[in-house]
C-alpha cells in the first residue's frame, strides 16, 4: 500500500533542473556510436581495412615479379609455390591480383573524389545563383544525362588515348551530374528550412550556419554518394576492360584480370575465379558499409 | 497543364538538338573516320573516290550543317560502314528484339527484386536480409559476359535444356520462341533484381519509422495490414518513379548479352557503330535513346503527381 | 507446333526428291540431312561481288572463271566458269571459252556479257571499288579508273555470248592467279542497273551463279544458304542447306561444336590445343593449311628514323629483330603458326611449288648467330649507334612499339616483345597500345612509333603481292613504315612483261634478300596457318586461301545419324 507518508520533498535547485544528464554528443559521435553497434557494417569496415593493407603489401608478399614473364611456369593451378596459380605468361596470380586491386581501388577513389568535388561545386553554384544560371546549368546536366554514358566514355577514351588520365575523365564526366543534383536540392531545401532561418534570426554568423548546418547535411549526402559510387566505378572500369578500352598492358586492374581470365575460363578457371572473388569482396564490403553508414547518418532512422 | 506540356516539348527539342551537336563533334574529335580502315590499303585515287562517294571530303562545318538539316527531316542517312543499313531499318528490325529482351528481363527482375526487397525489409537484420543483400551484390559483381557464358555452358551445353544461341524472328518476334529467350533473360535480370530489392528495402525502412505507422501500430492493427495498407503503399513511390527510367533503359539492349547469344538487337550494333565511328548510325541511335529518356523523364514527372498527392503540378502556383 | 510439323514434312519431301535427283553419286548419304552448320564472326554486309574482294565466305555462292581450292595437291585453281582458255603467243591476250550450261539462280544463262559488265564495272571510277587495281594490267583499265580514259576502251570484251577476251598491256604471269578473286566475277547488268544504289546492299536483289543461294539473313544472328538448283554442277553439290551463325565468343562456339550444333569450327588459343588433342584421338578431323599471311614488326623507315631517331640504321633494326626467339615466342604465346624468317609466306606457290621451298629462309643464317646471345645483340646494336654517331648509353634508349588489340593473345604478344627486347638489349621499350584501328592508323600516320605490329595477307597467289607492299608509296606514303629503296623498286619494275619464270624467281629472290638481309625492313615473326576442325561426318570439305574462305561445293554429310 502506498501512503503519503512514504513520500518526502527533497527540494530542487535551479542548476539541477537545467542540467543535462545525458552527455552531449555531436552528430558525428552519434553516427559513429550507431555504426559501431552495426556488426555487419563494422565487419565490412574491417574487411576494407584488410583489403587496403593487402593492396599495399600484397604484391610484394610472395616476392615474385608480377610483370616479367616466366613462360615455363605458365597457366599453373594453385600450389604452395603460387597460391593462386599463374597466368598465361607464368606470373604469380596472387601478386597480380593485389596489383590489379590497387589500380582498381585507386581509380575508383580518384574518380569518386572528382565526382564529389565537381558535383558539389556545380550543385552549389546552381543553388546559389538560381534563376537563369540554374536553368542553363540544369540544361547541361540534362544533355549529359541523356547521352548514353557508354558513348561518352568510349569517345573520350578514343580522343584522349588509352591512359589513366583519360580513364578518370571518362569515368567521372557523366557521374558528377547526380551529385550536383543532390547538392542543389539539399542546399535549396536548407535555405528555406525553419532551423536555418531560426539560426539566422538568432544572429548566427554565415560561417556558423555553413559549418553547423550545411556541412553536416552535405557530408552525410556525400559520404553516401561515395559509398555507392566507389563500387560502381570499380564495375565500370571492369566493364571497360571487357570492351578493350581499359588500362593498357602491362598495367593491370581487376577488370583487366577478369577480362583476360574470361577468355581462358574453360581451361584455367582459377585465372577468372580469384580476381572475381576479390572484386566481389571489395564491392560487397563497400555496399554493406554504405548501408550501415546510411542508417547511422540518417537521424530519422535513429532507434 | 497545356502550357506546361508545350514548354516541356520545346525544351525537349532544344535538348535533342544539343545532344545531336555534342555527338557529332565528339565523333569528329576522334582521330580517323568511318572509312579509314577500308581506305587504308587503297591506292590514293580509289581513296578519293570513296571519300567523295560518302560525302566525307567536305569540311566539318559543312557536313555538320548537312547532317543537321537532314536530321530535322528525320533522315539520318545510311551507315558508312555497313552498306544499306539505315536508322529507320534499325528501329524497324532491331529495336523490337532489344525491347522484348529488355522487357522480359525487367518484368522478371523487378518482380523478383520487389519480393526480395519486401522480404529483406520485413526480416530486417536477420539472415534472410543479409542473404538477399549478399545475393544481389554477388550477382551484379559477376560481369554479364561471364555470367552469360556460364549459363550457356551449363544449360545449353551440358544439360541441353535451351538452345545455345539464337533469337525468335518473324511471327515469333514478340511472342513465342520462348526457349531462345530464357538464358538471355536470366543473364540480364539480375541487375534489376539488385536495384529493386535495394530500392524497396530502403524505402520501406524509411516508411517504417514514420509516425503514421506508429499510430497504426498503437491502434492495434495487424502486422500484415500495416505492411499492406501503410508501408507498402507509401514505399512504392520511389519504385514507381524509378520504373519508367528502367523501361527507357531496358530497350537499349546490352552489348554482351546480345553478342553471346547472337541476338540481333541494337546494343551490340551501337557499340560497333561507335567503334567504327559510323556517324549516321551513332547519331540516329543516340537521338533515339535520348528522346526516349526525355519522354520518360516527362512521364515520370507526371507520375509523381499521380502517385504522390503531396507534390503539385510544376508550374502551377501555390 | 502444327505448322512446324507440316513444314518439317514438306522439307523431308523436298529432301527425298532431291536425294533422288542426286542419285547414286553419294554412296551412304541416305539418312543424313545434308545440312552444314558453320560459325563466323561477322557477315560483312556486302553483296556486290566486285566489292567483296577478299577471301570472303560469300564468294562460295558465286562462280568466276576459275575456282581456287586447297586439297591434297595444295593450293591451286580449277576451271569453273571457263571451260577452256587460249593464251596468245606473247602472253597478252586471254580468250576464255565459257561453259554454256552455266546459269544464274533465276534461270538466265551466264554469258560473256556478264563478265564484261562485271569487269568494266570494277574500273568505273564512280563506284570506287577497292580492288580496281586487280585489273590495272588490262589495256585501258587504269586509264578508265583514273578518269583519263573511257570504259569503252577497256579491253575486256565479250566476243560472243560464250567467249570472253581480255587483252593485257604486257604479258603478266600473275594475271591468272587473280582470276579466282571475286572482283573479277561476272555481274548481271540488268539487275545491277535496276537496283541502282541498292546493288550490293539489299541481298534480296541478288542472283547467284555458284553452288548456293542466300535465302535468309538475320543480321547479327544467322545467314542461310540453300542449294542452287540452277548451278551447272548441281549434280555434284550435295549440301541442301548451309547455316552460318554469328558466334562472337570462342567459348560459345566450343559449346556448340561439342554439342554437334556446329559441324565446322575455326577457333583460337587454348581451344585449338584442346581440339587438336581430340582430332588426334580420332574424335574429329583437323584440316591444317598454310595461310598466305606473314606477321611481324615494321620499322619506322621515314626520315628521322622514328621517335627514337635510331630506326634508320639497318644494324639496329637487325638487333631488334634477332632478339625475338621465334620458336619460343610461338610456343609461348600462340600455340600455333610457323616461325617466320622471311617475308613471303610458304602458302604462296610459284611455278607449281611453294616459293619458300625454292628460295629458302632468308634471314635464318644470320639470325642463328645472334639469337639468345645478348652480348652479340648488344654489340650489334652498339655498332649501329656508332654508325649513327649516337653517344647515348643503351640503357637510356627508349623504343616505342605501336600496336592495338586486347585479347589474351595480343596482350601476351605485346608483353613478350616488350620484355624480350628489353632483356636482350637493355633498352626500354614503351608499349603504345591504342584502342582500335582508326587510332592505330592516326598514330602511325603521325609517325609516333619506332616499330609497329603488322602483317600482310596476300590477295593472290604470287610472291609479287607480298613484295609489292614495300614498293615506294605502294599504298599511299604511310603504309609499311614508309620504306623506300630505289634498287628494290627498280627490281620490281624489271618484272613488268617478264615471262620467264626462272628470271622472275631470281628477281623475287634478290628483292626479298634486300628486304630481309640488307635492309631488314621488316622483322617477320610468324607465318599464318589455318586450322579447321571438322566433325567426323563432314566429308570433302575444302579450304581456300584466295577464293572463298570455305569451299563446300562438293562437301557432304555422312554418318551424322539424323
Amino acid at each position: 500500500m502506498l501512503t503519503p507518508d512514504k513520500f518526502k520533498v527533497i527540494g530542487y535547485t535551479e542548476e539541477e533542473a537545467n542540467s543535462i544528464c545525458r552527455p552531449t554528443i555531436s552528430y558525428w559521435q552519434d553516427a559513429w556510436r550507431r555504426l559501431r553497434k552495426n556488426p555487419v557494417a563494422m565487419a565490412s569496415l574491417i574487411i576494407l581495412g584488410l583489403l587496403v593493407i593487402m593492396v599495399i603489401i600484397g604484391p610484394n608478399l610472395r616476392g615474385y615479379d608480377y610483370i616479367a614473364m616466366n613462360i615455363p611456369d605458365k597457366n599453373q593451378g594453385a600450389s604452395a609455390k603460387y597460391w593462386f596459380g599463374t597466368d598465361n605468361m607464368g606470373r604469380d596470380l596472387f601478386s597480380r591480383i593485389w596489383v590489379g586491386a590497387r589500380a582498381s581501388l585507386a581509380i575508383a577513389l580518384v574518380a569518386t573524389m572528382l565526382k564529389l568535388v565537381v558535383g558539389t561545386l556545380y550543385g552549389a553554384a546552381m543553388a546559389h545563383f538560381g534563376g537563369w544560371v540554374d536553368d542553363l546549368l540544369m540544361r547541361i546536366i540534362e544533355v549529359i544525362n541523356s547521352l548514353p554514358s557508354l558513348l561518352v566514355t568510349i569517345l573520350i577514351m578514343m580522343v584522349l588515348g588509352n591512359n589513366l588520365f583519360a580513364m578518370l575523365v571518362a569515368l567521372s564526366i557523366t557521374a558528377w551530374c547526380n551529385t550536383a543534383r543532390q547538392v542543389r536540392g539539399m542546399i535549396k531545401q536548407l535555405k528555406e528550412s525553419e532551423y536555418v532561418y531560426a539560426a539566422e534570426v538568432l544572429g548566427a554568423s554565415p560561417m556558423r550556419i555553413i559549418l553547423k548546418h550545411y556541412v553536416p547535411n552535405m557530408i552525410s549526402i556525400l559520404i553516401l554518394d561515395a559509398s555507392v559510387a566507389i563500387p560502381q566505378f570499380i564495375f565500370t572500369e571492369a566493364g571497360l576492360s571487357f570492351l578493350g578500352i581499359g588500362l593498357k598492358t602491362p598495367a593491370i586492374s581487376l577488370g583487366v584480370l577478369i577480362s583476360l581470365g574470361q577468355q581462358t575460363m574453360d581451361f584455367y578457371p582459377s585465372q577468372l575465379f580469384y580476381p572475381c572473388v576479390v572484386l566481389c569482396v571489395i564491392v560487397m564490403a563497400f555496399n554493406l558499409l554504405g548501408d550501415g553508414l546510411r542508417n547511422a547518418l540518417d537521424p530519422r532512422l535513429r532507434q | 497543364m497545356g502550357r506546361y506540356i508545350v514548354r516541356r516539348f520545346l525544351e525537349m527539342l532544344l535538348t535533342l538538338f544539343l545532344i545531336a551537336t555534342a555527338t557529332f563533334f565528339l565523333l569528329e574529335a576522334v582521330p580517323g573516320d568511318p572509312l579509314s580502315q577500308r581506305a587504308d590499303k587503297l591506292p590514293v585515287q580509289s581513296r578519293e573516290v570513296m571519300y567523295k562517294r560518302y560525302g566525307l571530303d567536305k569540311p566539318v562545318m559543312e557536313r555538320y550543317l548537312i547532317t543537321m538539316k537532314n536530321m530535322a527531316k528525320g533522315d539520318f542517312g545510311e551507315s558508312f560502314v555497313y552498306a544499306g543499313q539505315t536508322v529507320g531499318g534499325l528501329i524497324h528490325d532491331r529495336l523490337p528484339v532489344s525491347a522484348r529482351l529488355g522487357i522480359q528481363q525487367m518484368l522478371l527482375g523487378v518482380t523478383v527484386g520487389l519480393l526480395l526487397g519486401i522480404l529483406a525489409a520485413i526480416k530486417r537484420g536477420t539472415i534472410a536480409d543479409y542473404t538477399v543483400v549478399a545475393f544481389s551484390v554477388l550477382l551484379i559483381s559477376i560481369p554479364h559476359l561471364i555470367f552469360g557464358l556460364m549459363l550457356q555452358k551449363i544449360f545449353a551445353g551440358n544439360l541441353r535444356w535451351f538452345p545455345t544461341i539464337g533469337w525468335p524472328s518473324g511471327d515469333e518476334l514478340w511472342f513465342g520462341g520462348w526457349k531462345y529467350t530464357v538464358l538471355p533473360t536470366l543473364t540480364g535480370c539480375f541487375s534489376y533484381i539488385a536495384t529493386y530489392a535495394r530500392l524497396l528495402k530502403t524505402s520501406m525502412l524509411d516508411v517504417v519509422n514514420q509516425d503514421y505507422v506508429l499510430t497504426a501500430e498503437s491502434k492495434g492493427l495487424s502486422r500484415g495490414r500495416i505492411i499492406r495498407k501503410h508501408i507498402l503503399r507509401n514505399s512504392f513511390i520511389p519504385v514507381m518513379t524509378q520504373l519508367p527510367m528502367s523501361v527507357a533503359m531496358c530497350i537499349t539492349g546490352s552489348f554482351f548479352i546480345e553478342s553471346i547469344f547472337a541476338i540481333p538487337g541494337i546494343g551490340q550494333y551501337y557499340v560497333t557503330a561507335v567503334n567504327n565511328q559510323d556517324l549516321s548510325i551513332v547519331l540516329g541511335e543516340t537521338v533515339l535513346l535520348a528522346l526516349l529518356y526525355i519522354v520518360v523523364l516527362f512521364i515520370t514527372d507526371l507520375l509523381y503527381v499521380v502517385v504522390d498527392p503531396r507534390i503539385s503540378m510544376p508550374g502551377r502556383k501555390k | 507446333m502444327f505448322r512446324k510439323k507440316i513444314l518439317a514434312l514438306a522439307l523431308t519431301a523436298v529432301m527425298a526428291v532431291s536425294s533422288l535427283m542426286v542419285g547414286s553419286s553419294v554412296s551412304a548419304a541416305e539418312g543424313d540431312t545434308q545440312v552444314l552448320n558453320l560459325r563466323t564472326a561477322s557477315f560483312g554486309n556486302n553483296y556486290d561481288v566486285q566489292d567483296m574482294g577478299w577471301r570472303w565466305m560469300m564468294a562460295a555462292c558465286y562462280d568466276g572463271l576459275y575456282r581456287n581450292v586447297a586439297d591434297q595437291d595444295g593450293e591451286h585453281f580449277i576451271l569453273a566458269g571457263a571451260e577452256s582458255v587460249d593464251i596468245s603467243e606473247d602472253g597478252t591476250v586471254y580468250t576464255f571459252h565459257l561453259r554454256q550450261d552455266a546459269k544464274w539462280s533465276d534461270g538466265v544463262p551466264v554469258t560473256a556479257h556478264d563478265y564484261e559488265y562485271g569487269w568494266k564495272r570494277l574500273v568505273t571510277p564512280e563506284y570506287g571499288y577497292s580492288y580496281a587495281s586487280f585489273m590495272f594490267g588490262v589495256v585501258g583499265a587504269q586509264e578508265c579508273f583514273e578518269g583519263t580514259g573511257s570504259v569503252d576502251d577497256v579491253k575486256a570484251v565479250a566476243l560472243d555470248d560464250y567467249t570472253f577476251q581480255v587483252t593485257l598491256k604486257v604479258a603478266d604471269p600473275t594475271f591468272e592467279s587473280k582470276l579466282v578473286a571475286t572482283p573479277l566475277y561476272p555481274t548481271r547488268q540488268d539487275l545491277a542497273e535496276a537496283a541502282g544504289d541498292q546493288w550490293g546492299k539489299d541481298w534480296t536483289l541478288c542472283v547467284y551463279n555458284g553452288p548456293f543461294c542466300m535465302t535468309e539473313l538475320v543480321e547479327d544472328n544467322k545467314m542461310v544458304w540453300t542449294k542452287n538448283p540452277e548451278y551447272w554442277d548441281a549434280e555434284n553439290t550435295h549440301l541442301e542447306t548451309i547455316n552460318w551463325y554469328i558466334v562472337g565468343e570462342d567459348s560459345t562456339a566450343a559449346t556448340m561444336f561439342d554439342n554437334g550444333e556446329l559441324d565446322i569450327l575455326q577457333t583460337s588459343g587454348d581451344y585449338v590445343i584442346k581440339y587438336r588433342g581430340e582430332a588426334d584421338a580420332g574424335n574429329m578431323q583437323l584440316v591444317v593449311s598454310d595461310y598466305p599471311g606473314t606477321i611481324g614488326l615494321v620499322y619506322n623507315s621515314k626520315e628521322g628514323g622514328g621517335l627514337s631517331g635510331l630506326m634508320s640504321n639497318a644494324k639496329i633494326r637487325k638487333a631488334i629483330s634477332y632478339c625475338i626467339n621465334r620458336e619460343d615466342m610461338i610456343a609461348g604465346v600462340y600455340g600455333r603458326y610457323k616461325p617466320a624468317y622471311s617475308y613471303v609466306a610458304p602458302a604462296i606457290t610459284f611455278d607449281g611449288s611453294s616459293y619458300r621451298s625454292q628460295v629458302g629462309e632468308m634471314m635464318q643464317e644470320e639470325y642463328n648467330q645472334y639469337v639468345g646471345n645478348p652480348e652479340a645483340l648488344q654489340a650489334l646494336f652498339q655498332e649501329g649507334l656508332d654508325e649513327l654517331g649516337v653517344t647515348t648509353p643503351m640503357s637510356d634508349i627508349t623504343l616505342t612499339y605501336l600496336t592495338y588489340g586486347t585479347s589474351v593473345e595480343q596482350q601476351a604478344e605485346n608483353e613478350y616483345l616488350q620484355q624480350i627486347i628489353q632483356q636482350m638489349l637493355g633498352v626500354t621499350v614503351n608499349l603504345s597500345i591504342v584502342g582500335d584501328y582508326a587510332l592505330f592508323q592516326a598514330e602511325r600516320d603521325a609517325g609516333n612509333y619506332d616499330m609497329f605490329y603488322s602483317g600482310w595477307f596476300s590477295d593472290y597467289n604470287d610472291p609479287l603481292d607480298f613484295l609489292y607492299t614495300f614498293y615506294t608509296n605502294a599504298y599511299g606514303e604511310n603504309n609499311y613504315g614508309g620504306y623506300s629503296n630505289a634498287k628494290y623498286d627498280e627490281l620490281l619494275d624489271s618484272l613488268t612483261g617478264e615471262t620467264d619464270n626462272a628470271k622472275r624467281l631470281e628477281i623475287y629472290k634478290e628483292a626479298e634478300s634486300i628486304l630481309m638481309n640488307e635492309d631488314c625492313a621488316f622483322a617477320p615473326i610468324y607465318y599464318s596457318t589455318k586450322e579447321v576442325f571438322l566433325q567426323n561426318w563432314v566429308k570433302d570439305f575444302r579450304t581456300s586461301s584466295f577464293g572463298a574462305s570455305q569451299e563446300m561445293y562438293i562437301t557432304y554429310i555422312e554418318g551424322r545419324g539424323n
